[in-house]
């Protein structure tokens, strides 16, 4: 029964995954995951230190060994993003975190998880259509591109005392995924005052359109490891400060395998490559050529460092700061990414949190509870590839956001419910304003491994 | 266990969450996806000539044409089975049918009765089987006088008087009678169910009939009328009479053309299916000109543009472009040719109407594709009429004529590329 329900489990995380919609869903690899958990969310910060328990954070394997269970993390995420000037929204979620973590008497630590890494899912259309005069013919042509799908982190950790107060890690991590992307360029030589749908109206927007449908598809894979290593040696006065740092890079170059379908004219408007359609799939004369694959490497080479302080101003009260800066230091330039020629290049994140943390052995239902409440800071950097020039032109875009989260424990092995809300206002160079709502609730069930149990008598 | 259950229905629980998705407007001035167009303009267009051939023609012609189109007789196959009974030719031998009379029938196209025109039929019962071919047989190969006709019977036009509005159209009514045994007998090696038509006199006129492409109805046919006695009961002498029509229809049929000797003017591709003359375009410089088309394009409009002396007899005919196979052999393409020398991919192209005013534009997009594929080669387009009001039409269009450079063809190319 308990090998069912792992499978069950299993499956239903299989199934999930985290979602965004908005034009920052198309640039390159899409939106890279910047806080996978409850807690984290809560605190507005990227997870370097300790926010989910007292000396515990679910991102920070240096910090694993203070638990005093073994834990099975689920996080679920929403976003809301509204764009301030269009007056549209959009709303997705899924699945956040899965996290199995380990403490092996209190000197080691090892943990799984799966996580996405970045995610795309965009249906953008352009807002400006180009016109041609071509044989006193006047071609309108206009273009919506749109996509989904992303990459996914299987993450292998482990973690060890190196002294009393540092603690050393490393966490292995396996990207995998595919995303799709479709163009799907029209163009109409104006009405022709029939109505060719049959649907009783006539030249109605899009009907006189001819669409050609251009489909991509990449496949991604590689490594990256992360180290940690974390420090509580230095006491300000009585009070302990944790320094906590931490270096990513790629351990296995990534590798995209893009595979680019034959353009097809989507005759019968159906949106998919049919015998209707132009040049028809079928016939041993006619069918397109096969789509081509192109093998890149390099195109995305991710590094990061961050540094966090966590101070106790009081034992359960504490203030934390982190910075983190993540860049991709590939030299590509190329927009095989995505279909548009942004990708993002860099972001800063800057966070200052206060916490809350529970009682251990809470005496008032309210000592049971985490509260947790921070503002960061993000600047991000998009590099715009030009096709016929060699010069990358850079924009940015900035995150002020605030953050407000509050855990809940139960049970005697220090289960926990999480809650976390981010409020972000995104100030945008060349897109309009958005306001981003961003939700998250986890749950985290502790048990105890490796425990030889007595037998019952 | 209690712990897994509620992580499971905790995963449940946040998987039945709907999503809100809406399309956002952004600029997408990104290069993915181009439209771009080609002209092309160094096109060569040349005729050759074959016999004609109308064999697959709804209609039969008989007479001469203004133009000089001769059209000495129209010859047909009657199939063994009838199409309203189920007697053969060989039921139809058999010592108890009673065959009463014979006819063979032509339906005029025209409802109008033309007087004064006397036909005859022969046939040929010395020769065979196989005598002509509807899709071969031509003035070239085809001699009246080395089939050895024999004169059957001659009939006139006649019309039924209508009694209403409905059309009724004259037709020629053979008496058949007097052949229709050896005609019909499978048993004679020689056995042959070909008849033959011509006019009596020279006709000033062509005058066209139905053939069997035009429908059963008034496909020519032959006519076996028989009858049949039964005794109503053994003990009493009262018999039942009943009279029987057996119809077979031909299922070959041709009438052969003459053309008259034509002379092609410079600079002008005449095409026309009474003269077959056909024309081969070629475009040399089109490997070089898609070739260096960005990869994975796709043709949207490819325009193959000729203009036409603007004459309203010139316009709504069919136009049939077809690639053609394998490299041309100019030198081959000289006379009137017995057989058509230009092999051609079929249906890759579709049939045009033409009925614009002065200008062709075919649309060979599917024909450049395959080119950019690779799957076909570039060795011409060969161009016919088909299906035209008349056989005897010629329609010309301007070919690399110095006269004017915008009436010459040209062909313009609109490509998308990733």
């Amino acid at each position: 029964m308990f090998r069912l329900n792992k499978y069950y489990l299993f499956l239903i995380l299989l199934c999930s995954s985290i979602k965004g919609q908005d034009v920052y869903s198309a640039y390159g690899l899409g939106e890279i995951s910047l806080a996978h958990n409850a807690s984290v969310i809560g605190a507005g910060s990227i997870g370097l230190m300790p926010d989910f328990q007292r000396k515990i954070s679910l991102n920070n394997p240096t910090t694993w060994m203070n638990m005093p269970f073994a834990y099975i993390s689920i996080n679920y995420g929403g976003v809301q993003i509204q764009d301030k000037l269009k007056n549209y929204e959009n709303i997705l979620s899924g699945l956040n975190q899965f996290q199995f973590i380990l403490p092996i008497k209190g000197r080691y630590a090892i943990g799984i998880g799966l996580q996405p890494y970045s995610s795309q899912l965009y249906s953008l259309r352009s807002d400006n259509s180009e016109i041609k005069y071509i044989n006193q013919d006047t071609l309108n042509f206009n273009k919506s591109i749109n996509g989904g799908g992303g990459i996914s982190n299987f993450s292998f950790s482990i973690a060890a005392k190196l002294t009393n107060s540092e603690k050393l890690a490393l966490k292995f991590n396996y990207l995998f995924g595919s995303s799709r992307n479709q163009i799907d360029f029209s163009y109409n030589e104006g009405n022709n005052g029939i109505d060719d749908d049959f649907d009783g109206v006539i030249d109605e927007s899009g009907e006189n359109d001819i669409n050609y449908i251009y489909n991509q598809r990449n496949i991604y894979d590689g490594a990256l490891v992360n180290a940690y290593l974390s420090s509580n040696r230095i006491n300000i006065g009585k009070r302990n400060l944790i320094i906590s740092l931490s270096f990513s890079s790629v351990l296995h170059p990534f590798r995209v395998s893009n595979y680019s379908f034959y353009p097809f004219e989507d005759i019968n408007g159906n949106g998919y490559y049919d015998l209707n359609d132009f040049p028809q799939p079928a016939g041993n004369d006619s069918i397109p050529p096969a789509a081509l694959k192109t093998e890149l490497k390099n195109q995305f080479k991710p590094s990061q460092y961050s540094v966090g302080f966590n101070y106790e101003l009081t034992q359960l009260l504490n203030v934390q700061t982190e910075f983190s800066s993540w860049s991709d230091v590939s030299k590509n330039k190329s927009n095989i990414l995505s279909n548009i020629n942004y990708q993002l290049s860099d972001y800063n994140h800057f966070n200052i949190s206060a916490i809350k943390f529970a009682r251990d052995l809470p005496r008032f239902w309210y000592e049971a509870l985490h509260f947790r409440s921070g503002i960061f800071f993000r600047e991000y950097h998009l590099n715009k590839y030009e096709s016929n020039e060699n010069n990358i032109t850079q924009h940015s875009y900035n995150d002020i956001g605030l953050s407000v989260g509050i855990g809940v424990k139960f049970g005697l092995t220090k289960n926990q419910l999480d809650f976390g809300l981010n409020f972000i206002n995104r100030s945008d160079s060349f897109n309009s304003d958005k306001f981003i709502t961003n939700f998250n609730i986890g749950l985290t069930i502790g048990d105890i491994w490796f425990v030889k149990r007595r037998a019952k008598k | 266990m209690k712990n897994i259950h509620l992580t499971v229905c905790f995963s449940l629980l946040i998987n039945s969450f709907g999503c809100l998705e809406n399309t956002i407007s952004t600029d997408l001035n990104n290069p993915s996806m181009r439209h771009d167009t080609l002209s092309v303009s160094s096109i060569t267009a040349y005729n050759y000539q074959t016999p004609p051939n109308i064999g697959n023609s709804t209609l039969l012609y008989l007479g001469r044409d203004s133009s000089g189109f001769e059209n000495p007789f129209a010859i047909f196959k009657v199939q063994s089975n009838s199409i309203n009974s189920p007697e053969t030719f060989d039921t139809m031998m058999d010592s108890t049918v009673n065959i009463d009379s014979a006819k063979f029938i032509l339906t005029l196209n025209n409802d109008t009765i033309e007087t004064g025109m006397i036909f005859d039929l022969y046939y040929f019962p010395n020769s065979g089987d196989s005598i002509f071919n509807e899709t071969n047989s031509n003035y070239l190969n085809l001699n009246e006088n080395d089939l050895n006709p024999v004169y059957i019977s001659s009939s006139r036009l006649f019309q039924i008087t209508p009694d209403s509005n409905e059309t009724i159209f004259p037709t020629v009514s053979f008496n058949v009678l007097s052949i229709i045994h050896s005609f019909i007998d499978s048993s004679n090696i020689d056995q042959n169910k070909t008849l033959m038509v011509k006019s009596k006199f020279d006709l000033s006129d062509v005058l066209s009939f139905k053939s069997s492409e035009s429908g059963f109805a008034f496909a020519p046919k032959l006519q076996i009328f028989t009858h049949d006695t039964t005794y109503l009961d053994s003990t009493s002498d009262s018999i039942s009479v009943d009279t029987l029509m057996h119809e077979f229809i031909s299922t070959d049929d041709l009438s052969i053309i003459i053309p008259p000797s034509f002379d092609t003017k410079p600079g002008l591709l005449t095409l026309g299916r009474g003269l077959a003359y056909k024309g081969l375009v070629e475009i040399p410089n089109l490997d070089s000109m898609l070739s260096p088309l960005p990869i994975q394009s796709i043709i949207t409009k490819a325009e193959l543009s000729f203009y036409y002396p603007f004459d309203s007899t010139e316009s709504n005919f069919y136009l049939q472009v077809q690639p053609v196979l394998d490299t041309i052999q100019y030198g081959e393409l000289q006379g009137v040719l017995l057989d058509d020398p230009i092999d051609v991919i079929p249906n890759i192209l579709p049939v045009v109407n033409i009925s614009d005013n002065g200008k062709v534009s075919l649309n060979i997009r599917e024909y450049l594709q395959l080119i950019y594929f690779g799957y076909v080669s570039n060795y011409g387009l060969k161009l016919e009429v088909i299906n035209t009001s008349s056989p005897f039409n010629l329609y010309s269009i301007f070919a690399d004529t110095s006269v004017l450079d915008s009436l010459n063809p040209e062909l313009f190319i609109q490509y998308v590329s990733p």
